[in-house]
């Protein structure tokens, strides 16, 4: 498949359908919802797109529902999805089986793993080793440790990152509730990614307003609605910050090779065979 | 500039800024302002989001540099965040800023923020008290000293006016009742920018010294690509602005570029990465950076003033 190629916009159109319709249209499980944290589907589309090939593999070390997962296997990409919650590792590998029954990534490869110390080991034990295209992912801590868990995120992946691969993390605007205060989640990223050795090379806006005319439109969720007050704005857009792996770095990966194939020997419920699931 | 009539929902004693606590109009679910127009159809504003569209807007009136998408973010800002009587100051950077455009392929773009104190008649006419100051004028007066060697050569101890007067570059002419509330000279609204290789000069400026209470400042600011290498002054920016009696109220994107239709994009080929923020006309979006007091009570004025011309 030939994709048309072009400059990644800085604005991004990914607000013309609420977040919730978005799932229901794309047939998402109906648990998705609970997912308040989830990066919306129109985004994870956008940004798989823009950065990657068919053929590419997309990580997400905190995939939550799953939404990048999808949006990935949908695109034609190959897809792992990381998650430490048993909950969420459930409804992500309900969207992958459903996603996938309705056609999408015939060929792809889905790893959907109990995020532990070792998961990063048989993520490399299956020769993912500096084989991903694009790690895409959503900043979904408190404010207390947002900096310490992302940093430990992208270091763990870090190894497995293609040079001159790309990250994408996004953020949505995250208040107080009692002075309403914008929390730093912009400063988070920037540092964890830096620590973790990539180059920050643009800061997107995501669009999850649409725009009629000359208006930006917001979609406030329930949340805003039940506390709107004059007090601030409505949020119409999430942040994207790219960055980029070094593309002169010693490519210590093993040779590219073709995925594994699905094989039939019984597997457990993570998909890989059972001497490697966490 | 057309004027709304204000709605006369709330009654006169609750026309001050209240608890949202004890409004239960503003706690209401949906949270709409109703304008009333002059033709009598009542029209539901949508809520304030934190991007703002403006690049279809057109140059403010009597304004020749000042960029339409700059001149109509000022606006929004003083209808949204102040009410007539209030003072604002437009404050430019010192005018030793560097301005360096982008390395690479790019031609010197201009100064997108070029002729902000053009804005100065346009805040006026809207009823608020309006100054300019260059940045450089500002820092280095400590307003409680000169407050201080103003008394000592006066026993009747200083005006209002006087103590306008080193802190503007250009002095309007206030009303008076304006100076009764605001006796130090201080503002209620600040508006300036900053270029992406140029924040230090904020940490500079004393803006408790010419900050009210509840006063707001305003930055606009925005991204730009160095050697392949993304400069953010956002943080920067943040870590001058805020103290423990300001904090982080508002992040807007205010989009100066048509947003395109697509709904699916292009891949990106990896040299139009870097280059992507910041074309030649410019960066497609600037953030406004909108620092104020820590404190519960509302940010944006109430809603009849809200309903003056912004349709943000």
């Amino acid at each position: 498949m030939t994709e048309p190629t072009g400059p990644l916009n800085s604005v991004w159109p990914t607000g013309a359908h609420t977040p919730t319709e978005q799932l229901v249209d794309r047939r998402y499980v109906e648990r998705s919802r609970s997912d308040s944290g989830l990066m919306p589907p129109a985004i994870a589309e956008y940004a798989i797109t823009a950065l990657t090939r068919p053929g590419d593999i997309v990580l997400d070390p905190d995939c939550g529902a799953g939404t990048t997962i999808v949006e990935a296997l949908r695109a034609g990409r190959h897809a792992i999805g990381l998650t430490n919650r048993p909950r969420w590792w459930r409804i992500a590998r309900a969207n992958v089986t459903a996603a996938k029954a309705a056609g999408a990534g015939p060929d792809g490869m889905v790893l959907v793993l109990n995020r532990r110390t070792t998961t990063i080991t048989a993520a490399e034990t299956a020769g993912l080793t500096g084989r991903v295209a694009l790690v895409l992912t959503t900043l979904r801590t408190t404010p207390a440790d947002a900096d310490e868990r992302l940093r430990d995120l992208l270091a763990e992946a870090r190894p497995l990152i293609r040079p001159g691969g790309h990250v994408v993390i996004t953020s949505r605007p995250v208040r107080d509730p009692i002075t309403h205060e914008l929390t730093a989640g912009l400063h988070h990223i920037l540092t964890a990614g830096t620590a973790a050795g990539f180059v920050p090379i643009a800061r997107c806006v995501a669009l999850t307003a649409d725009l009629l005319g000359h208006t930006v439109t917001p979609h406030p969720n329930t949340d805003q609605q039940r506390s709107a007050t004059w007090l601030h704005t409505f949020s119409a857009h999430h942040m994207a910050v790219v960055f980029r792996a070094d593309p002169d770095a010693v490519d210590t990966a093993i040779a590219v090779s073709p995925p594994p194939r699905a094989t039939t020997r019984r597997t457990s419920r993570t998909g890989l065979p059972a001497s490697v699931a966490a | 500039m057309p004027s709304t009539p204000r709605d006369p929902g709330l009654p006169a004693s609750r026309r001050h800024r209240t608890h949202p606590a004890f409004d239960t109009r503003r706690h209401s679910r949906l949270h709409r302002t109703v304008l009333r127009r002059r033709s009598g159809c009542r029209v539901i504003a949508p809520p304030p989001a934190d991007v703002w569209l403006h690049a279809y807007a057109e140059r403010l009136p009597g304004t020749m540099q000042l960029a339409g998408w700059l001149g109509r973010t000022i606006l929004t800002l003083v209808t949204r965040y102040t009410q007539p009587g209030d003072r604002v100051l437009l404050l430019t950077p010192p005018e030793r800023t560097p301005f360096a455009p982008a390395i690479g392929a790019h031609s010197r773009r201009p100064d997108p923020y070029i002729g902000l104190t053009e804005a100065l008649w346009t805040v006026t006419r809207l009823g608020r008290g309006a100054d300019t100051a260059l940045a450089d004028n500002v820092r280095n007066i400590d307003v409680g000293q000169e407050r201080r060697a103003r008394s000592s050569e006066s026993a009747s101890g200083p005006g209002p006016d006087q103590l306008a007067g080193p802190l503007t570059g250009r002095a309007h002419p206030v009303p008076s009742c304006v100076n009764k509330r605001h006796p130090s000279g201080t503002y209620d609204l600040i508006i300036s920018v900053a270029h992406p290789q140029s924040t230090n000069w904020l940490r500079a400026i004393g803006w408790d010294e010419i900050l009210t209470p509840s006063g707001l400042v305003a930055v606009v600011t925005h991204g730009d690509v160095v050697a392949g290498r993304f400069l953010d002054p956002v943080p920067d920016l943040l870590n001058a602005l805020r103290n423990h009696r300001r904090v982080w109220r508002e992040h807007i994107a205010v989009l100066t570029h048509p947003v395109g239709s697509e709904r699916r994009p292009r891949r990106a080929q990896p040299e139009t990465l870097e280059t992507a923020h910041c074309g030649e006309s410019g960066p497609a979006y600037h953030d406004l950076i909108v620092v104020g007091p820590r404190s519960t009570e509302p940010l944006i004025a109430d809603a009849p003033a809200r309903a003056e011309m912004s349709d943000d």
